[in-house]
């Protein structure tokens, strides 16, 4: 049962790496989930929380990610 | 004589560049600030929090004006969370380990990296969890990384005693009485502690309803859901 440090680093890559391929206009539209303009007055439910962090990691997090994700194959190839 | 005093000045300077890129040695001072007495009170405290009234942290004034400092350090504050112990809790759970694996003949010397590892991911798991939470219901907080990791710290106590039963062989009742007893008393201990940092009490209005019942449910999943991570952590040895 014991996973380790990078083994946890591992799985929040992939779940940031699942987050950040999800489609603007081909699902998350459809599911309300779309990216909505943001009203700094308005007292923020959690889903519209989650809306802006998803939004947030889809656009700040794809060019840092090709980044971990090649430093991570390379370690995961080359030490096993 | 004088170049080697130069030369050892050089590279103390070059060590503490390279270490306070990591470590911010002026953030983690206070959370060792602790005293004998502390310790010992903060131990009671984590096994048997029921009677404790006061859970609140005292605010540290200055001279002049009002409430400018922050908190109080541990040495005056029974509240205040601290470093020392989970750091302390934390190695004692590592060799413990060892020690039950040595009793059952399957102790190597290099599986002690990986049970410390396992450790630090199951506490990187609960912050990174609590992180989340706080963003998604928008409570507006200043807690700090390490008030949060000192709390997720504290239930290394209650493993090392359950630990400790479980070396002793005595009967599987027994062994769950305590790890059960361990366990609430870790949630409890989280619960009344992050209460006021959940459910702050200030002066900018008290938190809408629907709102005040998201972050009570969320309190309440997080203290139960220390049973789960202590078990993970029991089930190592």
């Amino acid at each position: 049962m014991a996973i380790g440090i990078f083994g946890l680093l591992e799985v929040m890559l992939l779940f940031v790496n699942a987050v950040a391929i999800l489609n603007e206009e081909r699902f998350l539209a459809r599911i309300g989930w779309a990216r909505q303009p943001v009203d700094p007055y308005a007292q923020e439910s959690v889903k519209a929380r989650l809306v802006g962090l998803i939004s947030a990691v889809r656009t700040l997090m794809r060019i840092p990610l090709i980044g971990l994700n090649v430093v991570t194959i390379l370690y995961l190839v080359i030490l096993g | 004589m004088q170049f080697g005093r130069t030369a050892v000045m050089a590279g103390q300077e070059y060590v503490e560049q390279n270490l306070n890129r990591w470590f911010n040695r002026a953030a983690l001072q206070p959370y060792f600030n602790v005293s004998n007495q502390y310790v010992i009170n903060k131990l009671r405290l984590l096994i048997f929090p029921w009677r404790h009234k006061l859970w609140t942290r005292q605010l540290k004034r200055s001279e002049t004006t009002g409430e400018t400092m922050g908190y109080l350090s541990p040495r005056d504050d029974i509240n205040a969370p601290d470093m020392y112990i989970p750091v302390m809790a934390l190695v004692t759970y590592v060799l413990l380990v060892g020690i039950s694996l040595g009793t059952s003949s399957k102790f190597r010397p290099d599986m002690l990296g990986p049970t410390a590892s396992s450790a630090l991911a199951v506490i990187l798991l609960e912050f990174t969890m609590i992180k989340l939470c706080i963003y998604l219901l928008n409570i507006s907080s200043e807690v700090s990384v390490l008030d949060l990791l000192a709390y997720s710290g504290y239930k290394f106590v209650g493993i090392i005693i359950s630990i400790i039963a479980q070396l002793a062989s005595v009967p599987s009742s027994v062994f769950w009485t305590v790890f059960l007893y361990t366990g609430a008393a870790t949630g409890f201990f989280l619960l009344r502690s992050l209460r006021y940092v959940i459910l702050p009490e200030t002066s900018t209005g008290t938190v809408p309803a629907p709102q005040r019942k998201r972050r009570i449910h969320f309190l309440i999943c997080l203290s139960v859901l220390q049973f789960g991570f202590m078990w993970l952590l029991v089930k190592l040895t």
